[in-house]
């Protein structure tokens, strides 16, 4: 399989008055060609910043893009001019933003808004372009006679079509979902993942899901990252990390799913907050929260270890420097 | 969207009377008599007595209203005190005047302070924002009055580029003392522009579909001017609306001191003079013009923003 884009040690932080904040720490993830990848993560964890990251949105101040390699078959991004960069975006990658309310221009028709776009990176007439923005609208299933209508007119759900179709119309090789079906209600939600689904297929487009929901996860993709604190902490296949998890803190998202079939009293959460990423502590990022944790992991950082080929963990218990047994016994 | 207009012009039959009534009120409360004033301080009683029936200034205050009401209705301001000739005539002279100065200035305020409030917010906090936040601040606390002469004394006085006062002949002679008086109307508009301008472009630009365009990959001039600037130009056009009344009304200062022969100075000598016919005249008038730049502007918000289009054609309006 070859590897459409590869985000190499991306490390990017803000400058505000109460400090840094260092949102991504040393972030490797790799999206395979017509692939589905999961990036999985609470809020705050530094999604969003890796997502604007590969697009090179990053807003600079208070942003900064400290180090990394972001490689787009194998052309790395962060060294285009921002002529070039602009010829990526929306033709190459293109991506969805978390809220349809407030991600479409609202003194815009939808139709100038996707048509926009293919004037922009399609050579072809303005009419022709009327006609493929009328195509893709026809493809999210909305009539195109509502092409000359405003986003106030719209939905919830018909602005994520209409925005799907926006990121789509330039037939783009990889597609970065932000959280794309958060703010929608859970109908909606399996409808337009259900579209996103079919037309990644029809196009065959590689996609970049984010998202904090483990189920859209196992529905919908074949790799997953898990973040944490700006910092992945565990990456493999769907199957490696649903049925084979290592990290403690994936093991914590997967026991915070209520489970219909158990018969439990509470919901059990990880305990604590996640660390204030102006002041992240030494060591382990975890650490603060995980059960198992030891002095090593207090005062080390832990590598990347492998479990399998593709299986990828950053724990002291996969190294054998801890061990699970020392909690579990009392 | 026709019945909103027809409803908007309904409303300016109270603005009108509630303006008129005031005027009114305040032009009888205040102290000096108008016949005394016509007849001068050495007239005898009988004479002065005369010229208030005359006047008609003996009846009360309130058949005094209503007369000036009707006489309105058929379009009828009256003649003035002073001269003798129709109210409506001196005000159809002035006006054009004062409608060339607003425009200049709202002009000189246009053209300077959206660029200027765009390029402040875009690059907020850099040098070039720090100053024309504090140059902004100065412009809009000067006073018309000041800045005039200011201006008058460096390009009239000391390098005899424009003339100081009046109005020339002939177009050349027009433009070139209408630029003094321009700048200083505009000035303070200019300011508030431009703050305005900032300040709504910066809500805008840290909107989701500002990400979403940059995300399609346009130029960045493509973003500032189709996506941010249209949707931040609500509040300027209000801005910009209420204060090309204020220069139609308002340039009393302006026209004062470059002696232009506008509205606002002919309010100024008919107050002095206590000739109420005019005063009321031009009441009239400017808040009938106020009206229908307000009008105009609401009418705008529509063609801007789709959102306000649908709530007029629903009927939802407040106003």
């Amino acid at each position: 399989m070859t590897k459409l884009l590869e985000v190499k040690n991306l490390t990017i932080c803000y400058k505000t008055d109460l400090g840094v904040v260092n949102a991504l720490n040393d972030v490797s993830i790799s999206v395979e060609e017509g692939k589905t990848f999961g990036l999985v993560g609470e809020t705050g964890a530094g999604k969003t910043t890796l997502a604007k990251g590969i697009m090179r949105l990053t807003p600079i101040p208070p942003g900064d893009v400290k180090s990394g390699q972001i490689l787009y078959n194998g052309k790395d991004l962060m060294k285009l001019e921002e002529a070039e960069i602009r010829k990526i975006r929306g033709k190459h990658i293109s991506m969805i933003f978390q809220d349809p309310m407030t991600s479409l221009n609202p003194v815009m028709t939808v139709g100038d808004q996707i048509a926009e776009v293919v004037i922009n990176h399609e050579n072809i007439s303005v009419k022709d372009a009327y006609v493929k923005t009328n195509e893709m609208l026809e493809l999210v299933e909305i009539p195109s006679e509502r092409s000359s209508e405003y986003p106030h007119q719209f939905s919830g759900g018909m602005k994520q079509r209409v925005i799907i179709a926006m990121a789509l119309a330039c037939n783009p090789k990889l597609l970065i979902a932000d959280e794309p079906t958060t703010a929608l209600d859970v109908t909606i939600q399996a409808q337009v993942l259900e579209m996103m689904k079919e037309l990644k297929n029809k196009f065959n487009t590689s996609v970049l899901l984010i998202t904090h929901d483990l189920g859209v996860v196992a529905q919908n993709c074949d790799d997953v990252a898990v973040i944490y604190a700006g910092e992945v902490v565990e990456s493999g296949t769907v199957r490696d990390i649903f049925k084979n998890m290592k990290h403690p803190y994936t093991e914590g998202l997967f026991a915070s799913i209520p489970n219909i079939a158990e018969d439990v009293r509470r919901l059990k959460p990880i305990d604590g907050l996640m660390p204030d990423p102006t002041s992240l502590p030494k060591g382990c990022k975890f650490h603060t929260r995980c059960k198992y944790a030891q002095d090593v992991c207090r005062n080390e950082h832990p590598k990347m270890t492998l479990v399998n080929d593709r299986h990828i963990v950053r724990c002291f218990i996969q190294e054998n420097l801890v061990s699970r047994r020392d909690i579990d016994e009392k | 969207m026709s019945k909103y207009i027809i409803k908007r012009f309904l409303m300016l039959i109270p603005v009108l009377l509630g303006a008129t009534f005031f005027v009114f009120c305040i032009m009888d409360m205040s102290p000096g008599d108008p016949a005394v004033i016509i007849l001068g301080p050495d007239a005898s009683p009988e004479n002065i007595a005369d010229l208030k029936v005359e006047l008609g200034l003996d009846k009360p205050l309130m058949v005094r209203y209503f007369n000036f009401i009707g006489n309105l209705i058929k379009g009828d301001l009256g003649t003035s005190y002073k001269n003798n000739i129709s109210v409506m005539d001196q005000i159809r002279d002035k006006l054009p005047n004062t409608f060339l100065l607003a425009l200049s200035g709202m002009l000189v305020a246009v053209v300077v302070g959206i660029p200027v409030g765009i390029i402040s917010a875009k690059k907020q906090y850099s040098v070039f924002d720090n100053v024309t936040m504090v140059v902004t601040l100065i412009l809009a606390a000067s006073p018309a009055f000041w800045l005039g002469l200011m201006l008058v004394l460096l390009f009239s006085l000391n390098l005899g580029w424009f003339p100081s006062s009046g109005m020339g002949s002939g177009f050349g002679g027009v433009i070139k003392s209408l630029i003094l008086p321009a700048i200083t109307v505009g000035s303070n508009t200019a300011a508030l522009v431009a703050r305005m301008t900032r300040s709504s472009m910066l809500e805008v630009i840290r909107q989701d579909y500002i990400d979403t365009a940059r995300a399609k990959g346009l130029k960045e001039s493509v973003i500032t001017y189709k996506h941010m600037l249209k949707n931040a130009l609500i509040p300027i056009i209000t801005v910009v609306g209420l204060q090309f009344g204020v220069l139609l009304g308002g340039s009393v200062m302006t026209e004062t001191v470059f002696s232009w022969p506008g509205v606002g100075r002919f309010v100024v000598e008919a107050i002095k003079t206590k000739d109420i016919p005019s005063v009321l005249g031009s009441v009239v008038v400017l808040c009938i013009l106020f009206s229908f730049v307000n009008l105009f502007v609401d009418i705008l918000y529509a063609y801007v923003d789709p959102r306000i289009k649908s709530q007029y054609k629903a009927g939802r309006s407040s106003k």
